[in-house]
This record gives C-alpha cells, sequence and structure tokens, in this order.
C-alpha cells in the first residue's frame, strides 16, 4: 500500500514561492486562494533571531479532522494517502475549515478574477465554477499522480506524475513520493534527517514532513 | 500570510445564531419535558422552543454556501457531529409539534432528543480541532449547561408572564434557576481555566474582556433580581422576568463571543528552526501563544553541522 507524502527541507526553502507561483497556474486558485503558499517565519530575541520559510497547505493526513467532521461525506481519504473533496456533495458548511488545524482550506463566494468580475480570457478558460461555495484545498495534483500513475510513471520520481510544486521548487527543497517504498527520495531523506510534522500532537498524523537537520 | 492565530472567519453571527437559539430552544424542550412529566401543561414553553431550533437551523441554512443541498447534511452521522445534530432535530420537531398540540408523553420524547439535540451542538464545536479554544473537553459541559440555563430561563418568563402554568413555582422554580446559575458560573470557570492553557493568547484575552460583564450581568445580576423577587411578591413577576431576559442575553452574547470572536486558529509552529546558514539548529517557535501554554518551546539541544563552506565564507569575510 502507498502513502504519498511531502518532504520539505527547511534548511533548503529561500521563500521564493516559485511554489505558490506554480500552484496557482496548474490549479487556477482564484484570487486569495493558495493552495501551497510559504510563511514567513521569524523567531527568537534579539540578537539571536532566525527566520525560516514554511512551505504549507494540505497536510492530507491520515486521520483528518476534516473528514470525521464533513456532514455531506464530501472530504474523504483514498488509500494512497490523498484526502480528497467531492465538489458535488459539499455543501459548503465551512465545519472541514475549522476543523483543520492548518488553515488549508479555502471557500470563495464569487468568480471574479484578478481584476474582478469582468476576468480575463485565461482566466475564463479556466474558471471552476463547481469550486464556488464549497471547501477547497490541496490536492498534491491529484489528477497528475492519476494520469501519471495509469501511464507507468512514479508520482514523486517522475515530473509528469509529480504535484506542480515539488517540480518547481528552484532549490529542490520540495520532495514528493511514497513513504511506504524504503526506496523513495522521501524515505531516503527522512532516514538521513531529523524531520517533525507540524502540530502531530493533535493526532493528524500529517503527511508533509520538514527537514531540519541532517541526522548526527 | 500571518503566522500568528487569527480570529476564524469561516463562521459568522448566522452559526453563532444556530448555537444560540437551537441551544436555548432544547433547553426550553427539555425544561417542557420535566413540567409535562410532573403534570403540568407546557404547550406553549414546547412550540416556543421548537420555533427557536428551527430559526436556529434557517440561520445556519443562511450560512452554508450551497443551501439547494442541504439534504447532504445528513449524510454522514458515523463520525460528523453536524449529521447528528441534523437527524436530531429531524426528530425533534415533530415531537415537539405534538407536544405543543397536547400530547404529553410526545413532550417528553421530545425532551430526551432536545438533550441529544444540545450535546449534539456542543460537539460540533469540541470536534472543531482547528479551533483551540472549541476543542476542549470542557466546551461540552459549557455549552450544554449554558443551553439548559438559557431554556431555564425561558421557561421562568412563560411563567412569569402566564403563558405556562406555574406549577410547583415559586419555590422549585426559584430553585431550578439558581441550580442552572450556578452550574453555569462553575462550567464558565472550568472551561476558562483550560483556555488559559491550552489556546493561544488572543482567545483567552477575548474572553477576559468579556468575562466580568458575563459574570455580573448574567448572573450576580439575575439572581439579586429573582432574590428581590422572591421577597416582593406583588412585583415579582416583573422581576423574574428581567432576570429571565439578562439570563438568556448573556447566555448568547456567550455563544456569540465564542464562536465568532474568541474562535482563533491553531496558527502555524515550528517544532525547530532549521539549521540555516549558520550551521546551527535553532529552538522552535510557536507565534501567538503564551508561553503558559507552550509557546515557548525549550530550546532542543543544538545539533553541530558538518564543516559547511559557508564556514569558510565567514572566515572569509572576517
Amino acid at each position: 500500500m502507498s502513502r504519498y507524502v511531502m518532504v520539505a527541507d527547511l534548511n533548503r526553502c529561500v521563500g521564493c514561492q516559485t511554489c505558490t507561483a506554480a500552484c496557482k497556474h496548474a490549479n487556477a486558485t482564484p484570487p486569495g486562494v493558495q493552495w501551497r503558499r510559504v510563511l514567513d517565519v521569524e523567531s527568537g530575541e534579539y540578537p539571536d533571531v532566525r527566520r525560516t520559510f514554511l512551505p504549507v497547505g494540505c497536510m492530507h493526513c491520515a486521520s483528518p479532522p476534516c473528514m470525521d467532521v464533513c456532514p455531506s461525506t464530501a472530504t474523504r481519504r483514498r488509500d494512497d494517502g490523498l484526502v480528497t473533496i467531492d465538489y458535488d456533495l459539499c455543501i459548503g458548511c465551512g465545519y472541514c475549515m475549522v476543523a483543520c488545524p492548518y488553515q488549508a482550506r479555502f471557500k470563495v463566494a464569487s468568480l471574479a478574477g484578478a481584476y474582478g468580475d469582468a476576468r480575463m480570457p485565461h482566466e475564463e478558460a479556466r474558471a471552476h465554477p463547481e469550486r464556488l461555495n464549497v471547501a477547497q484545498k490541496c490536492t498534491f495534483c491529484i489528477d497528475r499522480i492519476d494520469a501519471g500513475l495509469a501511464a507507468g510513471l512514479v508520482p514523486g520520481e517522475d515530473a509528469e506524475a509529480t504535484p506542480a510544486c515539488v517540480n518547481a521548487c528552484i532549490a529542490d527543497a520540495l520532495t514528493f513520493g511514497d513513504i511506504e517504498n524504503p526506496d523513495s527520495r522521501v524515505s531516503r531523506l527522512l532516514r538521513d534527517n531529523e524531520s517533525f510534522r507540524m502540530h502531530e500532537e493533535l493526532g493528524t498524523d500529517p503527511g508533509v514532513y520538514y527537514l531540519w537537520a541532517p541526522v548526527s | 500570510m500571518n503566522v500568528v492565530p487569527k480570529p476564524q472567519a469561516y463562521w459568522d453571527t448566522r452559526a453563532a445564531g444556530n448555537f444560540a437559539l437551537g441551544g436555548a430552544g432544547s433547553g426550553l424542550i427539555a425544561f417542557a419535558g420535566v413540567a409535562a412529566s410532573l403534570g403540568i401543561a407546557a404547550h406553549a414553553a414546547t412550540l416556543a422552543g421548537a420555533t427557536l431550533v428551527a430559526a436556529g437551523l434557517v440561520l445556519v441554512w443562511l450560512e452554508i454556501g450551497r443551501p439547494a443541498r442541504f439534504l447532504n447534511v445528513f449524510r454522514n452521522p458515523r463520525t460528523s457531529w453536524m449529521s447528528r445534530e441534523a437527524w436530531a432535530a429531524v426528530l425533534l420537531l415533530p415531537l415537539a409539534a405534538a407536544g405543543a398540540a397536547g400530547s404529553a408523553p410526545a413532550t417528553i420524547a421530545a425532551a430526551l432528543v432536545a438533550v441529544v439535540f444540545l450535546y449534539s451542538q456542543a460537539r460540533i464545536l469540541e470536534s472543531a480541532r482547528g479551533i483551540p479554544a472549541w476543542r476542549q473537553a470542557a466546551t461540552v459541559p459549557l455549552v450544554v449547561v449554558a443551553g439548559a440555563t438559557e431554556g431555564c430561563a425561558l421557561f421562568v418568563i412563560l411563567s412569569a408572564i402566564g403563558v405556562v402554568a406555574s406549577g410547583p413555582w415559586p419555590a422549585a422554580g426559584y430553585a431550578a434557576v439558581a441550580t442552572v446559575l450556578v452550574a453555569r458560573c462553575v462550567a464558565w470557570r472550568s472551561w476558562m481555566v483550560r483556555l488559559e492553557t491550552h489556546a493561544p493568547g488572543g482567545s483567552s484575552a477575548v474572553m477576559k474582556r468579556f468575562e466580568p460583564a458575563f459574570l455580573a450581568g448574567g448572573h450576580v445580576l439575575p439572581a439579586v433580581v429573582a432574590g428581590v423577587a422572591w421577597f416582593v411578591p406583588s412585583i415579582s413577576d416583573d422581576l423574574l422576568v428581567l432576570a429571565g431576559l439578562l439570563v438568556v442575553l448573556s447566555g448568547w452574547a456567550l455563544k456569540l463571543r465564542l464562536v465568532v470572536s474568541a474562535g482563533h486558529t491553531q496558527g502555524f509552529a515550528l517544532a525547530h528552526a532549521p539549521a540555516r546558514g549558520g550551521g546551527l539548529a535553532g529552538p522552535g517557535a510557536r507565534p501567538g501563544w503564551n508561553p503558559a501554554s507552550g509557546g515557548d518551546r525549550p530550546a532542543p539541544e543544538r545539533i553541530e553541522q558538518p564543516e559547511a563552506d559557508n564556514a569558510i565564507v565567514r572566515r572569509e569575510r572576517t
């Protein structure tokens, strides 16, 4: 059984937001919605201060709180670990949004584009009315994964079967793959580096790992 | 992008209205059931309670993004407390209607379902793992007791204006009001203690500002007014209406604060700061959380990085 996860090397991320832009390009998310984003975290006290760039999005949890609370069963979890939303079932109640500790879900009430109601041609061509007034979030580019698998490709190894943000990362900070495969790149990275997962104490079993130092 | 917890923007006053009206309505039906079991006719109370519950559900229907799909809310009673609340409402409203039409057994059955409905509302908040102020176990008794308190106060009001027969009133009524007021006060304090250590500083700050008015206006003042009513029977009905209104309105203010203002998100956290450039990993950070709640994590043991190229660069610069 596969479980697809993402590894973000905090030592490498430079906060360039290329992944954010790649995600918006790949998924045509509307203004104000960023399924993938990079936070700028300042910590410590002067003079010992630090600045960390933290890529966040849906963590594709193994125990997703959003799925448990969803009254419509629109949110589900596939056997390969991907948490999905059925836009045709979702009633847009927002319960999943308050249940997600990662602020990864969005709901928009308008199809307005970057310049208002008069959408530009490319916005018109890639509008997603099915996402209007329902929950939406990062899918790990599920369409790319499924199409890649159908073509015999390996997610995380072959770019065509890998999330757009990972492909776009200029610093090789983002890695995607099957954590159940000990030979996958994500498995090797997690063996060779110290890592943590955000808000792990909440019992969500998130699928995004952050590398913070090599194993000493 | 702000990394600190901030008030959730997903549920607004319409959702808070469902918790306020639904809580008070189900509490009122529960007390109507108690009255019915004692042989006191409480048809109007049952009807009023059902009306409040229905009004709350209409409010939340107005909030959902796809109102035409509202029937999908019933699809997941296996794990979702929102589905369970909806199913409880489906049972509650016809039973309450039958009770309002004069059936005492239906009123008692409606009261039992009303308790389930109220408990479901409490669990809806407690199951929202993204909002630390809500996910406390203490949220469940707070919301349940608050609903019962508001229902009791509404029953007192209906009795005082003569819509509902008073029965063993006033002694039993005064005892019930005193009991629910003390219970709400205890539930509130228990919840506040948990809030201090298990929620972002913003949540507890909001509720600390709210607490003096809530305790004084929603507990002390109604108790004083009810006490005066006890000793001055000639104006006791008017005073009891006033005391009841204070209790109900303070309870609704609590729901509004709880849902709209104090529902801060979890925020983001680093368990460790990475070993960027300088070659040393650093302590983690949880911005927006009080130190007492774990906001300042102890610094982990610093890990020496292998001699890196940047060390050479530093030497060259010096």
